[in-house]
């Protein structure tokens, strides 16, 4: 009762916020630009060549992944934390009955359910774009890429849970900083270096050392063999960095 | 109000505690605030009321002493003991992008209240017409109310409140002070109210407590401190020693080359006069002094 008391009062505080806003942003971005791409009368060259699924979704996935979630995560979790610091709310959190541990994890849950939400969102709107496209030119059966739920799934879902360590890294940093810009510049720098150094560089140490690489690793094909280990290291990043974010922040949570 | 059990709703036990600066923030404080009663926390700023405050609420690791709340060790009790009291330190802690309602519902829940209770504090603070108007549009003097509301949101047993005057104006100080008194007198609350401004609590305030550069300088009822605050008679003499003696009767104290004594009335003053002349003892002067609580507070405060 106690924690589903404190997870509700943290859904409350994200009213009215721009969290909301910017997870319908990072949402619809993507689907937007895909949109404007193909309903000009010049279709992707590849629809028709591959199946609908490759042409279509996971031609256009890489980004999310790669790109547009890690920074979402890096915002919201920024934004999210900085709510309390803003308002000066600290201490009359700390001083009601709730354990420090509800606290933090009904946070770092609703982070996790702001990604959910953007994901969702997302797909929803690449139905929508599927269809605009697939009204405009049938040809292409765009829409049969859905017959590929369960590699679109799985895909998915392992990115969401590939993020999970870059994810509590953000929320300790986060927490550990007052200053919102600290956690912002030092997960921005992480996520544009993350596919400079995988990519670009080819620095496979990246891939167990970086956790805002991890979201990279699953989702190119080269690594398929390291996929489920490199779910597994992200979960296993997200028990440390949140262990440290709550031994960190109870240490400091004097002087707040 | 007669307190109706002995237990103090907070005791401490040589309260100690300093910040990594190294230099202690609190001696010894031994704080007693009894059930049911109105406790005036006072000293200047910077005395350690906050401090003292933030530890009685778990804000701030125990480092030396004990804290008991209605008998309960605030160390391993903390839950149980947080749902019972209600409190505000320093300033308002409220969502600015929220409604009042908006700010207390988030605690409703935790507090275990039903729904009704959050329209009932917004009453009693006077907010239940600010509608969808968010707080950060709100004076100094709603903030400050909503979070008195959002203290007493819980149905407290003990109140915690630093400064809660801070912002209001005197009609907002003068409502502050009703409800404070109804809900000490009408549900038995037990208050701890600090400030820096004994005239602003000194109205309603059944017990006083003074803290100054970190220790409890005074700690009694109000009317244990106003007996402190009679006039005396300050008399300099050829024969200290000897009028000391002399005036035994009136149980005098010596200090700084001058006699005080309590008075009653002019008629103490002439008799002593005369008794002191009598006996060959030269008065130089004799005069009444005149200390107010105002003065006194600064005495004790600055004394230490």
């Amino acid at each position: 009762m106690n924690y589903l008391s404190t997870l509700r009062g943290e859904i409350i505080k994200i009213k009215r916020t721009s969290l909301l806003y910017f997870t319908f942003l990072a949402a619809v971005f993507t689907p937007a630009i895909m949109l404007l791409d193909n309903i000009d009368g010049t279709p992707d060259k590849d629809f028709g060549l591959v199946d609908p699924y490759k042409a279509f979704y996971l031609g256009t996935f890489p980004f999310i992944a790669f790109i547009l979630l890690p920074l979402f995560i890096v915002l919201i979790t920024t934004l999210l934390i900085q709510i309390e610091y803003k308002s000066n709310t600290w201490k009359q959190v700390l001083a009601s009955p709730q354990y420090l541990h509800s606290v933090l994890l009904s946070k770092f849950v609703v982070v996790q359910g702001l990604t959910i939400l953007m994901l969702l969102i997302f797909n929803a709107f690449m139905i929508g774009v599927a269809a605009a496209i697939d009204y405009n030119y049938p040809q292409f059966s765009i829409l049969n890429y859905l017959k590929s739920f369960d590699r679109l799934w799985y895909l998915n879902a392992r990115t969401y849970i590939a993020t999970f360590g870059m994810s509590a890294l953000q929320f300790w940093l986060a927490l550990r900083f007052r200053n919102f810009i600290a956690p912002l510049g030092i997960g921005l720098v992480c996520c544009v270096m993350s596919p400079i150094l995988l990519l670009e560089l080819k620095w496979e140490n990246v891939m167990d050392k970086f956790p805002h690489a991890l979201s990279i690793v699953v989702g190119v094909k080269q690594f398929e063999k390291i996929h489920v280990w490199a779910q597994w290291i992200s979960v296993m990043y997200m028990v440390i960095f949140l262990v440290l974010a709550y031994l960190d922040f109870n240490r400091k949570t004097m002087k707040v | 109000m007669i307190s109706n059990t002995t237990t103090p709703a907070i005791r401490t036990i040589g309260l100690g505690h300093q910040f990594s600066s190294g230099t202690p923030t609190l001696h010894e404080v031994n704080l007693e605030v009894p059930h049911g009663e109105i406790y005036g926390f006072l000293g200047p700023n910077g005395s350690g009321k906050t401090t003292t405050l933030s530890l009685l609420l778990g804000l701030y690791k125990l480092q030396r002493g004990k804290i008991e709340i209605f008998g309960q060790p605030l160390a391993s009790k903390r839950m149980e003991v947080l749902k019972k009291l209600g409190s505000l330190i320093e300033s308002p802690s409220l969502y600015g992008h929220l409604t009042a309602r908006e700010n207390l519902e988030i605690y409703r829940a935790i507090y275990e209240m039903p729904r009704e209770r959050t329209r009932e504090v917004l009453a009693i603070a006077g907010l239940e017409e600010t509608g969808s108007k968010k707080v950060k549009n709100f004076s100094l003097g709603m903030k400050q109310r909503l979070a008195i509301a959002q203290a007493l949101l819980p149905r407290p047993q003990l109140l915690i409140l630093d400064e809660p005057t801070n912002g209001l104006d005197p009609n907002g100080i003068i409502d502050l002070r009703e409800l404070l008194r109804t809900l000490n007198q009408t549900h038995e609350v037990t208050i701890l109210i600090s400030s820096h401004i004994l005239a602003e609590v000194e109205k309603i305030v059944s017990h006083v407590g003074i803290l100054s550069k970190g220790k409890m300088v005074f700690q009694g009822t109000r009317e244990q401190l106003m007996k402190m605050t009679s006039a005396k008679l300050v008399i300099r003499t050829s024969n200290d020693d000897k009028a000391l003696s002399l005036l035994e009767v009136y149980k005098p104290e010596k200090q700084n080359g001058t006699l005080s004594v309590p008075i009653v009335d002019d008629y103490r003053a002439g008799h002593i006069n005369r008794l002191l002349v009598d006996h060959n003892i030269q008065v130089f002067s004799i005069g009444t002094q005149e200390t107010n609580l105002e003065q006194l507070f600064i005495q004790l405060t600055t004394a230490s």
